[in-house]
């Protein structure tokens, strides 16, 4: 008997696990959790190196949130400054991310990261993993609704933490949020971007910054 | 001193050993066979299960139990239940068995019990593990009893091992335990022999594994299989090796090309053969040294399918080669004869592998063989050395079976007979089909040998003053056929009522019954009768064992029996049906009882007989067989008739209008008779003197200085003779022969006597052969009806004349009817032209009538033969596939190049998978598939079970499906990791199930033991991989990337991608949180350092070393890194992409997937 764990049956089993109000969808072999509010979007993501057909070996579950308002800015300048090294797409390219595999026990991440799931058992067994880091990662979004919120979490991190939990390019996006929640160091934040990668030879960053603040300034 | 051992049931016993000697172990460490001291002599005991006791004369069942038997008796029995050559009071029955020959568990207890305390030590080795790897385990207990005081078994019902204790328990007499694992034995650092093995095991698996298509379980079974080789063969080379010469110094020198060592060197023919083995098992093997870099896989391999059957064949017989040459380990030892030592290698060895052994010494190990019984393993190198005689050997090798005397019992019997006798007698018991084998090969050789005429252009050449001489007619002897009337319509019986056979002085006697009136005394029956008629054998002939027997009119459609002829088609045109003589003696002595004949309703009409040409006297006895015999008794009676004896022919037609010309009848023999009996007394005179019972084999009289009446009747005789022959059946031969003899005739003259009464018909009848002209073309348009003449003749007149000569070939041997010429000329002669468009196009079968009588068919033939492509493709369709093919609905479709759907009708026209598929919609679809596309694809359609029933399923709804679906995941089933969103999920069950047979369980290890060894930072691998980097000036700190595993990375603007292993990621951060990649390097793991990249991998690195490179950039959605898990890098938002030189690297392991051998940088350069 051939057994074989592909795509579909990995879908089956992240269906037993969606969370409520969710949409699974997917990209090639990877699935993710999505949900359309007013302003963002939600996407949580269990993260797994896919060996089909033989199996999927889980590792994490995070988080991304993208704000309409920061990305629809993005986007606009992106599209007039395509000429640089990032990409943006309007609506699925998010604001921010937060990884949810520290909630886990250090012997559950063990157990989470050394179980090969290829059939109905093997999922069981992390199943329960899976859920307690999709139920932290609701719990993170249903606390923390709001741009100033998620800002606020930023403004407390180091700026190594603060570079994984922006989405990047980190600078670009701050400043939006800066204007949008009327931070007040706003323009001195802009003036000291343009400033340094024009300094430090980065003309893409320092000419996009530049076109950025010049759109925000007209709003 | 005792030996502690555990037999088979687990009972632990205690045998002494000045009774019990030459104890064997099987390999999970029973005892399963020893010798016991009975009297004074010691006698063999082996273990054997009930199963293999089951007797077909005991409806199918076994009545012995599981145990230990006297080895002879048991042989006996197995011997009994096979053949017939053994009766009853011979074979011990199953009770006798039982209650005498076996050695029963109840006398091991009560007389050699084990006792508590007396310490064990049992060995058992598990060899089923693939990649070399076998267990040993050694444990050593002490015996102990069940709690209540009975003996414990040590008996693991479970697996059916040995049941011992490993590790301390109380009360389990726990002494010690090891298990080691021993995989390193191949290790390439060893000494050269034993890396040879790795090579060996390379060779002739790992590197076809790829190539194979077959499921998971199939492969490691046949890794498995191939491990167990290599390891037997290691045992072999450690234990039996030594065993077999000292000079092995010498061997290895030539082996390994050592300075002053030549194949000279190798003197006997044992050394000769001990190089050829060790060359076989890769041991001259060495990749890196120029002169010795190649060696050809020895275990066969038949493409796509792994030929499992084989490789466990190739095992047993190493097994048996090692577990019979360690059993007479000490005759080995002692045995200085290297030819006694060949003997037993040859038993390891295949036929192509014995060709190295020169003909000559092949022919002296037969008769070696054949001094001697021959039993069961001797019987199968017999066989073996037959199969090894190479075709261009064959008549050398068959005429010194036959010229070949042994002496046996004061009595002089050749090879061939000796043989042929033996085998007889004693491989009966052994199985039949290793007689029929034996015959079967030998007409194989036979069959390509001089012997057969057919393999002969001489085309019956009428040299007949040499033929008297058999002697030297043996070896020269080409134009000899024999010939037998076989007509299956006439059923006078089997010819083994009338006729047989018997070996005699080199040569085959064949007997006729005759019936006979003989005196009998006057009390028999009634006191009036003193005659009766009793039937005896009449000798009518002595032949060589080889002498090729014809029957004429043999039809392969005729009847169901198939002589076994070789290949009845040479260059396009059927030969007459041939066999030697010594395989109708055969049939004639075994074919009943091997249901060779019997049961299929064949009759031989054997009322005629053979006429071995080179032994004319012996011929007489025609005169009173079949229609000539008729003739002759009506010729002696007065009584003659007008019965037709036969038809003369012209050679190349059997046109009906001839028959009126040239019939020979019974009263036109009456004629003839009379003549030579009247008028040649001289002659026949002579012959009487000549030839008689004393000098069988004396020459017809010389006649050149004869007068011409003497010479006359000579010819008259021989035509004589030929009609007789002619009568028999073979007609066309005897024709000609005829008009041979005619022809001399008339340039001697007829006599005076000729022109009055009876005898002016014998005169007009040679003048009539003789103008007749048979062949050529004018007389064959004479012999055409003369309604069809003319119309024939025009048009055959405007065909060239090359074009002329060969309409008469094709249908020289046709059987033509006035239907035929009718059929031929109707609608302008179109048939006629359709024959001859077809020969325009090369159409060999532009003889079938089927289809030059079908303009349509015609034209779907020329319409196909006129694209080369196609033509070629049609061409490896066999007749009757071809004509199919063209019948059927789809040859009306204007053909296109593509020939790949030609190819896959043919196969599943083949299969029987056709069926609905027939269509131009269906298989149009694999116009442009490749013959090994093509392979696989029916392969796929063709799969027996749930796989196969898909596809049929698919694909019928769906033809477009073997494009899109099959075709992609056929070509490169790799695409299945990555372009998921191409396939329908109707085919995921079919993708998964083939999908799963490429992609190893074992690749799948490997790159996760090395995704997750990476992520530690300093575990072995990790610092291996630093170090090997830091070794080959790559100067680059791990510790500064992060890692993410199984990547999808395009590399170019259309979106093609590679799915990289590893990918060792350095971020740097600035002051302002924003993080770039400033340096990738991608690991690529392999099984092993000889994988190629993938077509992606090549195309990545390819860009990747491009002056416009454009980066790398994430395919994937997202990935985890796996240090920072707090990031993650997202395709959607320019994280990854990275333009800068990236660093290729390819990991590689030994073959197990545990552990990285090697690392190498992959640049452009590899690629090209």
């Amino acid at each position: 008997m051939e057994i074989t764990y592909n795509r579909e049956d990995l879908q089956a089993h992240l269906e037993l696990i969606k969370p409520a109000g969710y949409t699974l969808e997917s990209f090639e072999n990877e699935f993710f959790y999505t949900k359309q509010e007013v302003q963002r979007k939600i996407t949580i993501t269990p993260f797994y190196d896919d060996y089909f057909p033989h199996d999927v070996v889980f590792s994490s579950v995070s988080v991304n949130v993208l704000f309409s308002n920061v990305e629809q800015i993005f986007h606009d300048v992106y599209i007039n400054n395509s000429n640089v090294y990032f990409k943006h797409f309007l609506n699925e390219t998010p604001t921010f991310s937060e990884d949810f595999s520290d909630v886990l026990a250090s012997l559950d991440e063990e157990k989470l990261k050394s179980t090969k799931v290829f059939d109905d058992s093997s999922f069981y067994i992390v199943k329960p993993l899976l859920e307690q880091m999709i139920n932290a990662a609701i719990n993170f979004i249903t606390q923390n609704q709001t741009l100033q919120n998620f800002y606020n979490l930023g403004e407390n991190m180091n700026i190594d933490q603060q570079a994984n939990f922006y989405i990047q390019p980190l600078p670009e996006r701050k400043l939006i949020i800066k204007k949008l929640l009327s931070i007040s160091d706003y323009n001195n934040y802009a003036t000291q971007l343009i400033n340094y990668y024009t300094q430090e030879g980065e003309i893409q960053d320092a000419n996009f910054i530049q076109s950025l603040k010049t759109y925000l300034d007209s709003l | 001193m005792n030996n502690i051992c555990i037999l088979k049931n687990g009972l632990a016993v205690k045998l002494p050993e000045d009774i019990f000697q030459n104890l064997i172990y099987d390999i999970d460490g029973f005892l399963i066979s020893f010798e016991f001291q009975k009297e004074t002599s010691f006698v063999k005991y082996h273990f054997y299960y009930s199963d293999e006791f089951k007797n077909i004369r005991y409806n199918g069942k076994s009545y012995v139990p599981d145990g230990y038997y006297l080895e002879e008796k048991a042989i006996l029995y197995f011997a009994y239940k096979q053949g017939t050559a053994f009766t009853q009071s011979i074979a011990p029955t199953p009770v006798e068995l039982k209650e005498n020959y076996c050695f029963k568990y109840i006398d091991f207890e009560n007389n050699y019990p084990a006792n508590i305390d007396d310490e064990v030590t049992v060995t058992s080795i598990n060899s089923s593990l693939p990649n070399f790897i076998y267990e040993e385990n050694k444990a050593v207990f002490k015996i102990i009893k069940n709690v209540d005081n009975t003996p414990k078994l040590y008996y693991l019902k479970s697996n059916k091992k040995i049941d011992f204790p490993i590790k301390n328990e109380i009360g389990n007499g726990f002494v010690s335990y090891e298990l080691s694992q021993i995989n390193d034995f191949l290790h390439p650092d060893r000494d050269y022999n034993t890396k040879a093995l790795g090579y060996f095991y390379q060779k002739n698996f790992s590197e076809r594994v790829s190539g194979w298509i077959a499921t998971t379980d199939t492969i490691q079974k046949m890794d498995r299989i191939t491990t167990l080789i290599t390891l037997r063969i290691n045992q072999i080379r450690i234990e039996i090796f030594p065993l077999l010469t000292d000079y092995w110094g010498i061997i290895d020198g030539v082996g390994t090309q050592q300075p002053g060592f030549t194949l000279a060197d190798l003197d006997t023919n044992l050394l000769r053969i001990l190089y050829e083995i060790k060359k076989g098992w890769a041991m001259y093997y060495f990749p890196n040294n120029p002169s010795l870099n190649t060696y050809s896989p020895i275990l066969p391999n038949d493409g796509y399918y792994p030929d499992y059957e084989a490789f466990s064949k190739y095992y047993s017989s190493l097994v048996n080669f090692y577990s019979s040459c360690y059993r007479i380990k000490p005759l080995l030892l002692n045995e200085t004869n290297d030819d006694k030592k060949l003997e037993l290698l040859i038993k390891c060895l295949g036929p192509s592998s014995l060709q190295v052994i020169p003909i000559d010494l092949r022919i002296d190990i037969l008769i070696g063989f054949a001094k001697n019984k021959i039993y069961e393993d001797k019987e199968n190198l017999v066989l073996k050395i037959i199969e090894s005689i190479d075709p261009a050997d064959s008549t050398y090798f068959l005429a010194k079976l036959q010229s070949t005397i042994l002496k046996e019992k004061n009595e002089n019997k050749t090879l061939f007979e000796t043989l042929y006798d033996k085998i007889n007698d004693q491989i009966l018991w052994i199985g039949k089909d290793n007689r029929k084998a034996l015959m079967l090969k030998l007409f194989n050789l036979w069959y390509v040998s001089e012997f057969n005429p057919s393999f002969n252009t001489n085309d019956f050449e009428d040299d007949v003053t040499n033929y008297d001489n058999i002697e030297l007619g043996l070896l020269g002897y080409t134009s000899n056929t024999v010939m037998l009337n076989y007509n299956h319509e006439k059923s006078f019986g089997f010819y083994t009522d009338n006729m047989s056979f018997n070996f005699s002085d080199r040569k085959i006697e064949v007997y006729e019954d005759k019936q006979e009136v003989v005196k009998t005394s006057p009390n028999y029956g009634n006191d009036y009768q003193t005659e009766k008629v009793t039937t005896v054998p009449k000798l009518v002939g002595t032949y060589n064992y080889f002498q090729a027997i014809s029957l004429s009119d043999y039809k392969e459609n005729d009847v169901a029996i198939k002589i076994p002829l070789v290949d009845l088609n040479q260059n396009g045109q059927n030969v007459t049906a041939l066999l030697p003589l010594f395989y109708l003696k055969y049939m004639d002595d075994f074919g009943d009882n091997e249901d060779l004949w019997t049961g299929i309703g064949l009759a031989f009409d054997v009322a005629l007989t053979f006429t071995g040409i080179g032994n004319l006297s012996k011929l007489r006895h025609l005169r009173h067989v079949g229609k000539f015999g008729r003739a002759f008794r009506a010729w002696r009676t007065g009584t003659q008739t007008s019965e037709t004896l036969f038809i003369l022919k012209g050679i190349w037609s059997s046109a009906q209008g001839i028959g009126a010309l040239l019939e020979i009848s019974s009263s036109f023999v009456s004629i003839y008779l009379t003549y030579t009996t009247n008028n040649c007394n001289d002659y026949r005179n002579q012959v009487n003197q000549n030839i008689n019972d004393n000098t069988p084999n004396g020459q017809l009289p010389d006649d050149s200085a004869q007068s011409d009446e003497f010479k006359r009747c000579k010819q008259l005789d021989q035509i004589l003779f030929w009609i007789q022959i002619g009568s028999l059946g073979l007609d066309v031969l005897a024709s000609k022969m005829i008009k041979k003899h005619a022809r001399k005739l008339e340039d001697l003259g007829y006599p005076a006597s000729w022109d009055v009464g009876d005898f002016l018909q014998l005169k007009q009848k040679f003048q009539g052969i003789n103008a007749a002209g048979l062949d050529n073309f004018q007389s064959f348009i004479n012999q055409i009806p003369t309604s069809f003449r003319s119309n024939v003749e025009s048009k055959l007149l405007s065909y060239t004349s090359d074009q002329r000569i060969l309409f008469l070939d094709d249908f020289m041997d046709a059987n033509i009817t006035d239907e035929f010429w009718q059929k031929m000329i109707q609608n302008g002669g179109e048939a006629m032209d359709n024959w001859k468009n077809l020969r325009i196009h090369n159409v060999n079968d532009a003889k079938s009538l089927e289809i030059i009588f079908d303009t349509t068919l015609t034209n779907r033939y020329t319409q196909y033969y006129s694209y080369p492509s196609l033509k070629a493709q049609i061409l490896k369709f066999d007749d009757e596939a071809r004509r199919l093919f063209m019948q059927s609905p789809l040859s009306q479709v204007t053909p296109l190049p593509g020939t790949g759907y030609l190819n896959a009708w043919l196969k599943m026209q083949k299969n029987g998978t056709l069926g609905n598929f027939q269509t131009e919609s269906f298989l149009r679809k694999f116009d442009d598939f490749s013959d090994e596309l093509v392979e696989k694809a029916i392969h796929e359609i063709a799969h027996s079970g749930q796989r196969g029933k898909d596809v049929r399923r698919l694909i019928q709804a769906n033809p477009e499906d073997i494009i899109n679906q099959l075709k992609p995941i056929l070509e490169d089933p790799y695409r299945l990791w990555s372009s998921k969103e191409l396939f329908s999920p109707a085919w995921l069950r079919w993708r998964k199930s083939y999908f799963f047979k490429h992609v190893t369980f074992l690749g799948r290890k490997f790159e996760g033991i090395v995704s997750a060894r990476f992520a530690v930072r300093n575990s072995t691998e990790y610092n291996a991989l630093q170090n090997w980097m830091s070794s080959n000036s790559i100067a680059k700190n791990l510790d500064d990337y992060d890692l993410i595993t199984n990547v999808q990375l395009k590399y170019n603007s259309a979106g093609d991608y590679f799915i990289a292993d590893q990918v060792f990621v350095k971020f740097t951060t600035d002051q302002y949180g924003k993080k770039k990649i400033s340096d990738i390097i991608v690991i690529e793991t392999k099984l092993k350092q000889t994988t190629a990249t993938s077509l992606n991998q090549k195309g990545a690195i390819n860009a990747a070393y491009d002056n416009n490179f454009s980066g790398f950039e994430l395919r994937n959605n997202n990935r985890k890194l796996k240090f920072e898990k707090k990031f993650n890098i997202n395709k959607t938002n320019g994280d990854f992409k990275f333009d800068g030189q990236p660093t290729i690297i390819k990991a590689s392991d030994l073959d197990s997937g545990d552990e990285i051998s090697d690392f190498k940088r992959l640049t452009n350069l590899d690629n090209n």
